[in-house]
């Protein structure tokens, strides 16, 4: 009897075994049919249709990535983030190390607002596995981090992720301005300007680096180079609106600044005068801003400008004196309204000769 | 001088009817795990060309489960009369009254009646049909090998475990089943054998349909211990509803019965046409609704049309179930369960005014509210949640959503869905879990393992 059994068994499995084996054919080829249905569908831009097709693909062969991945993709173009994540999450769960999903769920996790969670997501996928493309899409999602990093705040955790870009963006002008920007964006302007100088020494008519470089040079307070650098950056590019303003602000703090080497002491005087003209109408817009009793040092420090705006011009002493006078201004304002950010090149002067 | 001669002797080991028994189980698994592939295979196949892997046209989606269901019914009607019923009442005839037999018969006639009718896009689905077809394998088998009759009674839920666990995919929810519905207690008697044949038959599917679970389950975690509430709610809500549906299934079924014998024929094809209207609108509501729960634990409905598509499938499930479509009620319960429940747990991800989980996370645990509440069965509910989900975290929102549900049901309808089904068809059997069982486990000690 149990010959028989056995028997039967193993000429039922043999059955089955061809039943599915065509059975999963069968299965295989109606997926990849609506899949490639869908993907026609998407690349014609009807994205309803194509997931439509997708989601069919998926019914019969639920755990093929490829697929789940498109209908993601298809999901996000069509702004339905919900059902999009639940997918990619699928994914993930199968595929922890998965880049490409990683960072498809960095930026829709970031795009819902949950910017823990797409951080975490971005150094997965900054370290995760990617079958195409590995350096460059990681490139890529580190900047990702990095801009999410400096819209938190997190500058120094921005710097850092900066740092490790590394030797994966050595040989790539473009990305070597993109890190740059964002050194500078993260308050290191001496590694943006290193990269922005890096950049030149291979393409010198590279405006878009000048612009960036005079940038860093205005932020390091080498208002002299930063002109010649905003100068030539306009040579080539004379549409370029923010390098313009910018070089106005440079021209205004160099023409402002009475510490500057190599200008007579005439000249030194009369923007000394200048300064504490500028720094006391600052003031006095900021008392009219104040609403409560003016405090004494306020006052002070504006019969401090009076007295010496109504004095007749002397010397060398005068010039320290006059940069005195205008430092207690600028404290007064401090205290009351906070930095000058009215006349942002009298600021920059006064910060200038704080340092 | 006295020669001793030795002489050694080969005697070949003689198996007991307990260790028959046991090998028995592992033989009862492998036949109903070839046997369930093949019938998810033929309700596939059908599916493909009746409705097509994507939606067909309108006339198809309308006509298909008529077809399909009055072919299915006038082979259950006019060849495999035994086929007819839900299946788990005639397992449990077939151990309490029968002595374990179940004439083979019956397996093709369930065999090829829900193959055609879910296959069609009828509302019902394969797993009760299963039940039965590795209970008769069973009794096969059994009588094969000339058991005892103690040992024929038993051998029924060993067959029906294995065609659980082959037909979801979950060999511990089979086992928890088994025992508290159709041997109503627990045995150590016949829980070893059970076991052994839900996991012989597990093994035999995973190996030709591959090892992935049922649904596509998201990672579930509580985000607020607020969220309890919306679990008990969803729970209360499962057990409302399948208290519901068991009070106008059978009063459908007996004015469906008193209408002339020729109206038999006709009313599945009926039947057929109403939920060809609903799937016209709604094509999650026809056949298993296993790619539509899929669907859900992936967010793609909003909560409005869960909850339509919910209560769509118990209106479909009752018109197909009413009419004597051959087929069964797992998958629909756990549909209409999983659907009410990511309905209710949308709404409370708008206006709940605690942080909340997404939609998917209420759709598993709804999944089992409806079962508990439909089948009397919350134990297995939560382990069958449990084993879909793989993740320990969801058992205690599941535990109180399905028990809420089990009470909730039992309050507004003290009968459940198989008791009043056994009685409707003449057959007097034990219901739920039996009182006595300390007692039975007592008995059987000594017994089979």
């Amino acid at each position: 009897m149990w010959g028989s059994v056995f028997g039967v068994l193993a000429i039922l499995s043999g059955l089955t075994s061809l039943i599915t084996a065509g059975y999963h054919y069968e299965k295989r080829e109606l997926s990849r049919r609506q899949f490639e249905v869908g993907r026609l569908l998407a690349q014609q831009g009807r994205h309803g249709e194509a997931i439509s097709a997708y989601r069919a693909a998926l019914a019969l062969a639920r755990h093929n990535a490829e697929y789940r991945l498109a209908l993601a993709r298809e999901l996000i173009a069509t702004a339905r983030p919900a059902e999009a994540e639940r997918h990619l999450l699928d994914l993930a769960g199968r595929d922890p190390v998965n880049g490409a999903v990683n960072l498809m769920l960095a930026r829709l996790t970031l795009g819902r607002g949950r910017t823990e969670e797409a951080t975490e997501y971005y150094r997965r996928a900054i370290y995760g596995i990617w079958p195409e493309g590995e350096s460059a899409n990681r490139v890529e999602a580190r900047f990702e981090l990095v801009t999410l990093l400096l819209n938190r705040g997190a500058t120094r955790q921005a710097q850092a992720q900066l740092l490790q870009l590394g030797d994966e963006i050595a040989d790539d002008p473009q990305l070597k301005k993109r890190a740059a920007r964002m050194f500078l964006e993260a308050g290191d302007a001496e590694e943006a300007r290193d990269l922005y100088r890096q950049v030149l020494r291979k393409q010198s008519l590279d405006a878009e680096a000048y612009a960036g470089l005079g940038a860093c040079e205005a932020a390091l307070g080498d208002y002299g180079s930063a002109r010649n650098s905003l100068r030539t950056a306009l040579r080539w590019n004379a549409h370029d609106a923010a390098s313009r303003e910018l070089l106005e602000l440079v021209e205004d703090v160099l023409a402002l600044d009475p510490s500057a080497r190599r200008i007579p002491m005439a000249e030194r005087l009369r923007r000394s005068r200048t300064l504490i003209e500028r720094a006391r109408g600052e003031l006095s817009d900021c008392l009219n801003r104040y609403r409560q009793p003016v405090p004494s040092f306020a006052t002070a420090a504006l019969d401090a400008a009076g007295q010496f705006l109504s004095r007749p011009s002397g010397g060398p002493e005068a010039v320290e004196a006059g940069i005195a006078v205008a430092e207690q201004v600028n404290a007064a304002h401090m205290a009351l309204c906070g930095a000058m950010e009215g006349d942002r090149a009298l600021m920059l002067v006064l910060n200038k000769m704080a340092k | 001088m006295k020669k001793w001669k030795w002489k050694v002797r080969w005697k070949a080991p003689q198996a007991t009817e307990n260790q028959r028994f046991l090998l028995l189980s592992v033989l009862i698994g492998v036949f109903a795990g070839l046997l369930v592939v093949c019938f998810h295979v033929a309700i596939d196949y059908l599916y493909w060309i009746a409705l097509g892997p994507d939606r067909r046209g309108f006339f198809v989606t309308l006509l298909a489960p008529s077809l399909g269901a009055t072919v299915a019914a006038a082979l259950v009607l006019l060849v495999f009369r035994a086929a007819r019923g839900s299946g788990v009442n005639q397992t449990k005839a077939a151990v309490h009254l029968n002595d374990g037999i179940i004439p083979f018969h019956t397996v093709a006639g369930k065999f090829l009646g829900c193959s055609i009718s879910i296959g069609t896009g009828s509302s019902l689905g394969p797993e009760d049909p299963a039940l039965q077809m590795g209970a008769g394998i069973a009794s096969l088998l059994g009588q094969r090998f000339r058991l005892s009759v103690e040992s024929m009674r038993m051998i029924a839920p060993v067959g029906a475990a294995a065609g659980i666990a082959a037909a979801f995919n979950t060999p511990i929810t089979a086992v928890l089943f088994v025992m508290e519905e159709i041997v109503a207690g627990w045995r150590s008697s016949v829980l070893g054998s059970i076991v052994l044949s839900s996991v012989s038959a597990s093994v035999v599917v995973r190996g030709f349909l591959g090892d992935e679970p049922l649904f596509g389950v998201p990672a579930f975690r509580l985000t607020h211990p607020s969220e309890l509430l919306v679990y008990a709610v969803i729970g209360a809500a499962g057990g409302v509803l399948s208290a519901f549906f068991i009070k106008l299934i059978f009063p459908l079924r007996h004015a469906l019965a008193k209408l002339p014998e020729w109206s038999k024929f006709v009313q599945p094809g009926v039947a057929g046409v109403l939920v060809g209207i609903m799937g016209i609108t709604a094509p999650e509501v026809m056949g298993t609704g296993y790619v539509a729960i899929d669907s859900a634990l992936h967010d793609q409905f909003p909560w409005n049309v869960l909850l339509a598509l919910g209560l769509l499938k118990v209106l479909a499930t009752l018109v197909c179930f009413g009419a004597g479509i051959p087929g069964g009620m797992f998958a629909p319960a756990l549909f209409a369960g999983a659907m009410t429940g990511g309905g209710l747990g949308g709404l409370a991800t708008l206006y709940w005014p605690f942080p909340t989980s997404p939609s998917s996370a209420y759709v598993l645990v709804g999944m089992g509210t409806f079962f508990a509440g439909l089948f009397r069965a919350p134990i297995t509910s939560i382990f069958m949640v449990f084993e879909l989900s793989t993740s320990y975290v969801i058992m205690v929102p599941v535990m109180i959503a399905n028990t809420i549900a089990y009470l909730v049901s039992r309050h507004f309808q003290p009968e459940g869905f198989f008791d009043l089904l056994a009685r409707e068809e003449g057959l007097a059997l034990p219901g739920g879990v039996s009182e006595n069982a300390p007692a039975e486990a007592g008995q059987a000690e000594g017994g089979r393992l």
